[in-house]
C-alpha cells in the first residue's frame, strides 16, 4: 500500500513538472480542414514568439456542434478560453458569461488600429466583448471552369433580378442533363442569409431591434417563396429532392463543390475552403438587385471572446491579440476568417483567393448597408424557417400558407 | 448472543462497503440527474442562466397550446415518425433475426465463420461510419441509384432526401443489424429439446409445421424478450438520424426522431426544460408500450411450466 502512494506521489511529482511551467489557453473554434492548418500555423508562430504559452486548439466541425459543445462546458464550469463567436455573440453577452476586455484595450490588446466599426460591433452595453476577426459579406458563388465548359457566357458581377434569371435560363440551355444552373439556396440547413438579404431588398427588415418588431408580412414571404418556386418549376434549380441532398454547410456538403449547380451561395470567408475543395476555378458574384437597393452588408466574420471565467486573462488576451493584429498571423491565416479589420494585420501580402474576395469586397462593399441585428432566437428560427421553405419546395404547402406561417414565426421568435 | 450481533453487524458493514461503489455510481449518477431532469421539465432553461419554474407548460405546448404559447407541431411529428419507425421496423428486424438463426441452427461445417460473418453489421452498425455509408449508398447520385440507371434505365428518386422514402432507409439500416436479436434467438433455439421435434417426426409433421407447433411456441418467451428490448432500443435510436440527416431530421422532419428532436431542443435551441419534459414523455411512453405488451403477452408466450 505505501509502495502504492509512493509511485502515485512520483507520477504527481512528474506531472507537475511536465505541466506545471507557463500556462495553457484553451482556443475553442469551429471549421474545415484549411482552417485547422491555418491556425495551427498561427499558433505555431505565436508559440515561438511566446514559448512560456501553450495553445490548445478545440475544433468542432460546424457552428452548431462548437456552441453545444461550448455550452455544456460553460455550464460545468469548464469552458475553453477564446470562444468563437458568430452572429450570436449578442444571446452570450445576455447570458453574462462573457468577460469585458476594456482593461486590456491600448495595454496587451491593441485596439487603436482596429477599425472603429469593428470594435463597434464587438460591443455591448458600452463594453467591449468580442473582437472581429475579421469582415465577411454574402456573395454567390459560380463556377467559372464549368461554365466555361459549357460554353456559356460568364455572369456580370451585378446584375438585377430580371437579368439574373434571363442569365440562368441561358445558363440552362446549355449546362449538361444533371446540372442546374443554380443551386436551391432559397433556404439550407445552415442559415436564412439569402432571405436576409431579399428582406432588405425589400425594403422590408427582418428585424428592427428598437422597438422589437419585422417589417416582414405573410406578402412578402410569399413572394419571396414565388421567386424560389418559378425557378424550381422552369429547372432552374434542382427540384427539392436533390437540393436537400446537400446539407450546404460546408465546401463538404455543397452542391457546387458536388458538380451539381453552376452557382452556389457562401459567404466571402469561405471561398479558400471551397477552392480548396475543387480543382474548377471559382469566382464571386453580388445578389441581384444589390446595386440599387444596397441590400447587402458587411459583418464580423466570427468574433474572438474571452470566457469571464478563464484562469489565465493576460495570457489569452495577448494571443487575441497576436491572431488579430499581428502581421505574421494575418499572412498565415489569410481571409478564413475575414478580412482584417486591423491596420496593422492588413500589411500582410495576400495571394490568389485573398485576392479576388478583397477585389470582391472593394466592389460589393459599395452596394451595403448597415447590417440588421440577428432576430433573437436566430439557430431556432433557422431550423423553422427551412422546415416551412421545404414545405413549400416539396409542394406540401402553397406560397401563401407558408408566407403566413414565416410572418408568425418571425413574430414567435421576436416574442419569446 | 451479543458477539454475534456484533459479528453480523461487520459482516453486514463489510457487503455495504463492497456495495459503496455500485451505491455512489448510482446515487450519483442515475438518481440524482433523474431527480433534476424532472424538476427541469417544469423549468425554461438554456444552461447557462438559473432555470425558471413554469410548471405545467412545457407539457401543455407539447399536447395542447394556446395563442400565447402555440402547439409545438414539431413535437407530435417526431413521436409519429419514431412510432412508425419502431412498429415497422422492430417486427422486420425479429423476423429477419429469426430467419437467420434457423438457418444458423443448422449443422454445417462453417457454421461457426458464418454466424461471426452475420453478426458483423451489428458491431459496426451503430457507428457514424456506417451512417455515413448509408448516405452515400442511398443518396440522388449514390451507389444503389447509379446501379438502377446503368443496368435497369430507371429514373429513381433521391432516397434519402426525398421525405417519401428517407425513413424506410433508416429502418433497413435498423433492420439489417439483426445480429444481437439473432445471437439471442439461436441461443433459444438449442434449448428446445431435440426428442420433440423426433417425435412429431414420427406423426409425420413437416418442417413447416414443425416451425409453427414446436419452434415458435417454445420460442415464444425469447421473441417476447426481444420484442421488450428491441422495442425500447428503437425508441432511442439517434445516431443514424443524426448522421443521415445532417443532424436536422431532413428532409421535412420526415427522420425527425424522438430523440434527435429532443437533441435539437436542448443543445440547438437552449431549451434544456422543454428537453428534460420531452425525455419524461418518451420514459412513460416506453413505459406504458412495454405494459401493454407484457399484458397482451399473456396468452400468446408460453414458459413451458408442465402443468
Amino acid at each position: 500500500m505505501r509502495k502504492f502512494g509512493l509511485v502515485l506521489l512520483t507520477l504527481a511529482m512528474g506531472a507537475s513538472m511536465l505541466f506545471g511551467q507557463g500556462v495553457t489557453v484553451r482556443w475553442a473554434y469551429w471549421g474545415g480542414e484549411a482552417r485547422i492548418k491555418k491556425s495551427q500555423a498561427a499558433i505555431d508562430l505565436f508559440r515561438a514568439a511566446n514559448p512560456s504559452i501553450s495553445v490548445n486548439p478545440e475544433i468542432s466541425g460546424g457552428a452548431g456542434d462548437h456552441f453545444t459543445k461550448v455550452d455544456t462546458q460553460l455550464a460545468g464550469g469548464a469552458g475553453p478560453d477564446i470562444i468563437q463567436m458568430g452572429g450570436n455573440i449578442g444571446d452570450y453577452v445576455k447570458k453574462g458569461v462573457l468577460l469585458p476586455l476594456d482593461k486590456y484595450a491600448g495595454t496587451i490588446l491593441n485596439t487603436a488600429v482596429i477599425d472603429p466599426a469593428a470594435i463597434q460591433g464587438g460591443t455591448f452595453d458600452g463594453k467591449l466583448y468580442g473582437i472581429s476577426t475579421g469582415v465577411t459579406m454574402p456573395a454567390l458563388v459560380y463556377n467559372k471552369s464549368l461554365i466555361q465548359r459549357a460554353g456559356a457566357p460568364l455572369p456580370a458581377l451585378s446584375m438585377t433580378y430580371a437579368e439574373f434569371r434571363a442569365y440562368l435560363v441561358a445558363l440552362k440551355a446549355k449546362l449538361p442533363t444533371g446540372v442546374y444552373p443554380m443551386q436551391d439556396i432559397g433556404a439550407s440547413s445552415s442559415g436564412t442569409t439569402p432571405f436576409g438579404y431579399w428582406t432588405g431588398y425589400n425594403g422590408t427588415k427582418l428585424y428592427v431591434a428598437d422597438p422589437k418588431s419585422t417589417q416582414v408580412k405573410a406578402a412578402d414571404a410569399q413572394k419571396y417563396l414565388e421567386l424560389f418556386k418559378d425557378y424550381r418549376d422552369n429547372k432552374l434549380i434542382p427540384p427539392a429532392d436533390i437540393a436537400a441532398g446537400f446539407a450546404e454547410t460546408n465546401a463538404d456538403t455543397s452542391a457546387i463543390i458536388a458538380g451539381k449547380v453552376a452557382i452556389g451561395f457562401l459567404y466571402t470567408n469561405q471561398l479558400g475552403g471551397y477552392q480548396a475543395a475543387t480543382k474548377d476555378e471559382l469566382a464571386l458574384m453580388e445578389f441581384p438587385g444589390a446595386v440599387a437597393t444596397k441590400a447587402l452588408w458587411q459583418n464580423a466574420s466570427q468574433y474572438y471572446t474571452v470566457n469571464k471565467e478563464t484562469k489565465n486573462p493576460e495570457a489569452t488576451v495577448k494571443l487575441v491579440d497576436f491572431l488579430v493584429n499581428s502581421p505574421e498571423a494575418a499572412k498565415v491565416l489569410g481571409l478564413d476568417r475575414g478580412a482584417s479589420a486591423s491596420s496593422t494585420a492588413r500589411t500582410a501580402a495576400l495571394e490568389g483567393v485573398d485576392q479576388k474576395v478583397l477585389d470582391y469586397l472593394k466592389i460589393a462593399g459599395a452596394h451595403t448597408s448597415k447590417p440588421t441585428p440577428n432576430l433573437p432566437n436566430d439557430t431556432e428560427f433557422n431550423s423553422s424557417f427551412f422546415l416551412l421553405y421545404q414545405l413549400v419546395a416539396f409542394g406540401n404547402y402553397t406560397t401563401a400558407k407558408g408566407g403566413q406561417q414565416i410572418a408568425d414565426l418571425i413574430v414567435r421568435m421576436i416574442n419569446k | 448472543m451479543k458477539r454475534k450481533t456484533r459479528k453480523a453487524i461487520r459482516e453486514n458493514l463489510s457487503s455495504y462497503a463492497f456495495l459503496i461503489p455500485w451505491l455512489l455510481g448510482f446515487f450519483v449518477l442515475t438518481l440524482y440527474p433523474m431527480a433534476y431532469s424532472l424538476y427541469l421539465s417544469f423549468t425554461q432553461y438554456n444552461i447557462l442562466q438559473p432555470p425558471k419554474w413554469t410548471g405545467l407548460r412545457n407539457f401543455f405546448v407539447m399536447f395542447a397550446g394556446d395563442a400565447q404559447y402555440p402547439k409545438d407541431d414539431r413535437f407530435l411529428n417526431s413521436l409519429l415518425v419514431t412510432l412508425r419507425f419502431v412498429f415497422i421496423s422492430v417486427p422486420l428486424k425479429l423476423v429477419f433475426a429469426l430467419g437467420v438463426a434457423v438457418l444458423m441452427n443448422r449443422k454445417l461445417r462453417l457454421i461457426p465463420f458464418y454466424r461471426a460473418i452475420y453478426y458483423i453489421p451489428t458491431l459496426l452498425g451503430g457507428s457514424v461510419a456506417i451512417a455515413v455509408l448509408w448516405r452515400r449508398l442511398f443518396a440522388g447520385d449514390g451507389v444503389l441509384n447509379t446501379i438502377l440507371r446503368g443496368l435497369f434505365k430507371l429514373d429513381p428518386p433521391a432516397w434519402i432526401s426525398n421525405p417519401k422514402y428517407a425513413l424506410y432507409t433508416l429502418m433497413l439500416l435498423a433492420v439489417w443489424q439483426f445480429g444481437s436479436p439473432m445471437i439471442i434467438f439461436l441461443a433459444g433455439l438449442k434449448q428446445i429439446p431435440q426428442e420433440y421435434y423426433d417425435a412429431s417426426s414420427v406423426d409425420g409433421a413437416g418442417r413447416t409445421r414443425q416451425f409453427f407447433s414446436i419452434t415458435l411456441p417454445c420460442l415464444s418467451p425469447i421473441i417476447f424478450f426481444n420484442l421488450v428490448m428491441q422495442m425500447i432500443s428503437a425508441f432511442q435510436s439517434f445516431t443514424q438520424a443524426f448522421i443521415i440527416s445532417g443532424g436536422n431530421g431532413s428532409p421535412l422532419d420526415s427522420t425527425m426522431f424522438y430523440s434527435l428532436y429532443l437533441y435539437i431542443k436542448g443543445f440547438g435551441f437552449g431549451e434544456m426544460g422543454y428537453a428534460s419534459a420531452m425525455a419524461w414523455v418518451l420514459l412513460i411512453i416506453i413505459g406504458a408500450l412495454t405494459a401493454l405488451t407484457f399484458r397482451a403477452s399473456g396468452s400468446l408466450v408460453s414458459y413451458g411450466s408442465g402443468e
